[in-house]
C-alpha cells in the first residue's frame, strides 16, 4: 500500500511543528512570544538541517512520520 | 386489574395536580431546563475534550483541517472569548449591571490603610473571588485544552497564577502603594522574575505562564473601551510613525550586523525585525523565510527579552523624571519595545504613575498593536522575497521552500481582528447615549467592568512574564550581535522619542 501523503515537512518525522514540543525544543520562545500565535503559521523546526521552515516545504531527506500520524 | 385501577386514579391525581399547580409545572420546567443544558453541555464538552489528542501525542498538524487548525491558535481564542465577554457585558449591564460589576471584583481600587480593611474586603466578597476564579479557569481551562495542553496542569498552574494576582492586585491597592511606585504591573513582573530565578518552579506549572494568550486577550478587552472612531482618526498618524520607525530599526540593525559586525545575514535578519517590529513573534514569523536556524533564534529570544526587561524598568521611570502626559509616554514606549506583553507592561505602569492608565494604553496600542503588529505578514513576505531572490544557495542545499502571497494571511495576527470587532460593536451599541448618560451609565456599568476584567488578563501576563523569564535558559550572544542590536534598539528608542515628544507630542496628548 504506498503513502499517498504529501512529502512535504509537515509530514515528515523530522519536523517539530507541534506547538509544546516546539516550545519545548526552543529554550525561551514562550517568554514573550507563544507558539501558539497565528505569526508563527505553519513554521516548525527541522532537526534534521537544524533550520526553520514552512510545512510545505520540501527536501531530499524526507522520512515520513509513522505511528504519529492521527 | 388492579394495576389500572390504581394507574387510573394516580394518573387522574397527577392530571388534576398538573392542571391546579401549572405555574409550579412550568417554574420547575423553567428551572431544569438550564441544568439540563448545563449538564449535558459539561458532559458533551468533556467527551469531547478526551477526543482531542494532547500535545505530546505526537500529532501531524498539517494532517489537521484547516478548521481543527484554527483551534489550536490562542489568536482565535483570544477573540472568541473576548468578545462573549463583551457580548455578555453589552447584553446584561443596563439590567444585571451589578452582577457583571460584582464579576470584575479587585483589591486594586480599596485603597485601604489598616490590614483589617483587607480581611474584611475579601471576607465580604469571598464568593465573588471564587466565582470570578472559576470563570477565568474555565475560559482559559477550555481554550488551553482544545490547544493541546493537558487541563488539571493549567489549572494548577492558573490557581497560582491567579492567587498571586489577588496578593499583588492586594498590595496595589494599599493607600501608600503610588509612594513607593508598588504599581501592580512592575510588582507582578519582579515577584514573577525573583520566583522564577530563586525557586524551582516544577514544570507542569508552566502550562498556565501563556504571556501572549492573556495579553492577546487583554487586548480584544481592551478594543472594548476604545472608540471605533480614534482608531479611524489617529490610526493613520500611528502608522506612519511606527512604519518609520520599524525600517529604521529594521535597516540599521540589518546592516550594522552584516557590513559592521560580518554577521550571518540570516541571523541579521531575524534579529533585525525582532528589535524594529514584534520581538521574538515577528522573528518567528520571518525564520522559515531566511532558513534560521536554533541559535538565531536562541539569539534573538535573549536580545529580546534583555532588552524587553530594561526597557520595562527604564522607560516608565524616564517618562516619569521628564514628566511626559501619558498618551505621549504611551506612544514613545510603542515606539520602542518590540514585545507587546512587555509595552503593555511598561505603558500601564506609567499610566498608573501619571494616573491616567487609559491615556498610556490607548496611544501604545495605536503605535504597537495598529502600527506595527499588524504588518507582521508583509514582513515575512518582503523577507521570503528577499531571500529567495537575493541571496544565492548554499551548494548542496536540498531544501526547497515556496512563499507565495498567502503568507501575509496565513502570518496576520488574527487577535487584532478581535480588537476591531469589540471596539466597533461597543460604540454602536452606546452610540445612542448622550456624553452624560456615558459617564453615568455607560461607563461605571458596562467600561469600567471591563477595564477591570482588562485589568486581571494584562496582570497574568506580566505575571508570566517574570515566571518564564529564567535567565539560566537564554543563551549567550557574541558582542557583534549584542552590538548591532543594542544600536538598533537605541536608535529607536531615540527617534521614537523624538516623533512622539516633539513631532507629534500635541496629538498624542489629546488622546
Amino acid at each position: 500500500m504506498t503513502d499517498e501523503r504529501p512529502r512535504d515537512c509537515g509530514h515528515c518525522r523530522h519536523f517539530i511543528d507541534d506547538p509544546q514540543d516546539l516550545e519545548a525544543e526552543v529554550e525561551g520562545l514562550k517568554i514573550l512570544s507563544s507558539a501558539f500565535g497565528s505569526v508563527r503559521a505553519d513554521t516548525g523546526w527541522c532537526k534534521r538541517w537544524d533550520r526553520f521552515c514552512t510545512a510545505r516545504t520540501t527536501c531530499d531527506a524526507y522520512s515520513p512520520r509513522t505511528a504519529e500520524i492521527l | 386489574m388492579p394495576n389500572v385501577v390504581v394507574g387510573l386514579i394516580l394518573a387522574a391525581l397527577g392530571l388534576t395536580g398538573l392542571v391546579n399547580w401549572w405555574w409550579s409545572f412550568q417554574e420547575i420546567l423553567r428551572g431544569l431546563f438550564p441544568l439540563a443544558m448545563l449538564t449535558v453541555g459539561v458532559l458533551a464538552m468533556t467527551a469531547g475534550f478526551r477526543k482531542i489528542p494532547l500535545a505530546d501525542a505526537g500529532v501531524a498538524l498539517a494532517e489537521l483541517s484547516p478548521l481543527e487548525r484554527m483551534f489550536r491558535k490562542e489568536d482565535w481564542w483570544a477573540v472568541w472569548l473576548g468578545l462573549t465577554l463583551v457580548l455578555f457585558a453589552l447584553g446584561t449591564y443596563t439590567t444585571h449591571g451589578e452582577f457583571l460589576k460584582a464579576l470584575s471584583v479587585n483589591p486594586g481600587g480599596l485603597k485601604w490603610r489598616e490590614f483589617g480593611q483587607l480581611t474584611q474586603h475579601f471576607a465580604d466578597n469571598m464568593g465573588l473571588y471564587v466565582l470570578q476564579y472559576g470563570m477565568w479557569s474555565l475560559f482559559f481551562g477550555v481554550a488551553t485544552r482544545v490547544m493541546g495542553i493537558r487541563f488539571w496542569d493549567f489549572l494548577s498552574g492558573f490557581t497560582f497564577l491567579y492567587v498571586l494576582s489577588v496578593i499583588i492586585f492586594a498590595v496595589g491597592g494599599w493607600a501608600k502603594a503610588a509612594q513607593f511606585n508598588l504599581e501592580p504591573p512592575l510588582v507582578a513582573l519582579i515577584v514573577g522574575l525573583v520566583l522564577a530565578n530563586t525557586v524551582r518552579i516544577p514544570d507542569w506549572l508552566d502550562s498556565a505562564f501563556r504571556v501572549e494568550f492573556f495579553v492577546k486577550f487583554g487586548i480584544v478587552l481592551l478594543g472594548a473601551t476604545f472608540p471605533i472612531t480614534l482608531v479611524m482618526t489617529a490610526g493613520p498618524v500611528a502608522i506612519g510613525q511606527a512604519t518609520f520607525i520599524s525600517l529604521l530599526g529594521c535597516l540599521t540593525i540589518y546592516f550594522t550586523a552584516t557590513r559592521w559586525f560580518g554577521l550571518d545575514r540570516r541571523l541579521a535578519a531575524v534579529i533585525s525585525v525582532g528589535g524594529s517590529v514584534c520581538g521574538v513573534s515577528a522573528t518567528m514569523a520571518i525564520a522559515a523565510a531566511v532558513g534560521a536556524t536554533k541559535d538565531h533564534i536562541y539569539a534573538s529570544v535573549t536580545l529580546v527579552v534583555g532588552w524587553a526587561l530594561v526597557m520595562i524598568l527604564f522607560l516608565p521611570f524616564v517618562s516619569q523624571a521628564l514628566g511626559l502626559h501619558p498618551g505621549v509616554a504611551g506612544a514613545w514606549i510603542g515606539t520602542s519595545e518590540f514585545a507587546d506583553a512587555a509595552g503593555f507592561a511598561a505603558a500601564a505602569s506609567y499610566g498608573k504613575m501619571a494616573g491616567n492608565e487609559d491615556a498610556a494604553l490607548k496611544s501604545f496600542t495605536l503605535m504597537k498593536v495598529i502600527g506595527r503588529d499588524l504588518w507582521i505578514g508583509i514582513w515575512a513576505m518582503v523577507w521570503a522575497l528577499v531571500a529567495t531572490t537575493m541571496w544565492e544557495k548554499k551548494d548542496g542545499d536540498t531544501v526547497r521552500s515556496r512563499i507565495d502571497p498567502g503568507e501575509i494571511w496565513r502570518r496576520f495576527p488574527k487577535f487584532v481582528f478581535g480588537f476591531f470587532v469589540a471596539s466597533l460593536i461597543v460604540t454602536i451599541a452606546t452610540s445612542g447615549y448622550s456624553p452624560e448618560e456615558i459617564k453615568s451609565t455607560v461607563k461605571p456599568a458596562l467600561l469600567d467592568p471591563i477595564g477591570a476584567l482588562r485589568g486581571w488578563a494584562f496582570i497574568f501576563c506580566f505575571l508570566s512574564i517574570g515566571l518564564t523569564t529564567r535567565f539560566r535558559d537564554l543563551h549567550a550572544v557574541n558582542r557583534g550581535t549584542f552590538s548591532a542590536f543594542s544600536i538598533g534598539v537605541i536608535i529607536n528608542v531615540i527617534a521614537g522619542f523624538i516623533l512622539s515628544v516633539y513631532v507629534f507630542g500635541d496629538y498624542w496628548a489629546r488622546i
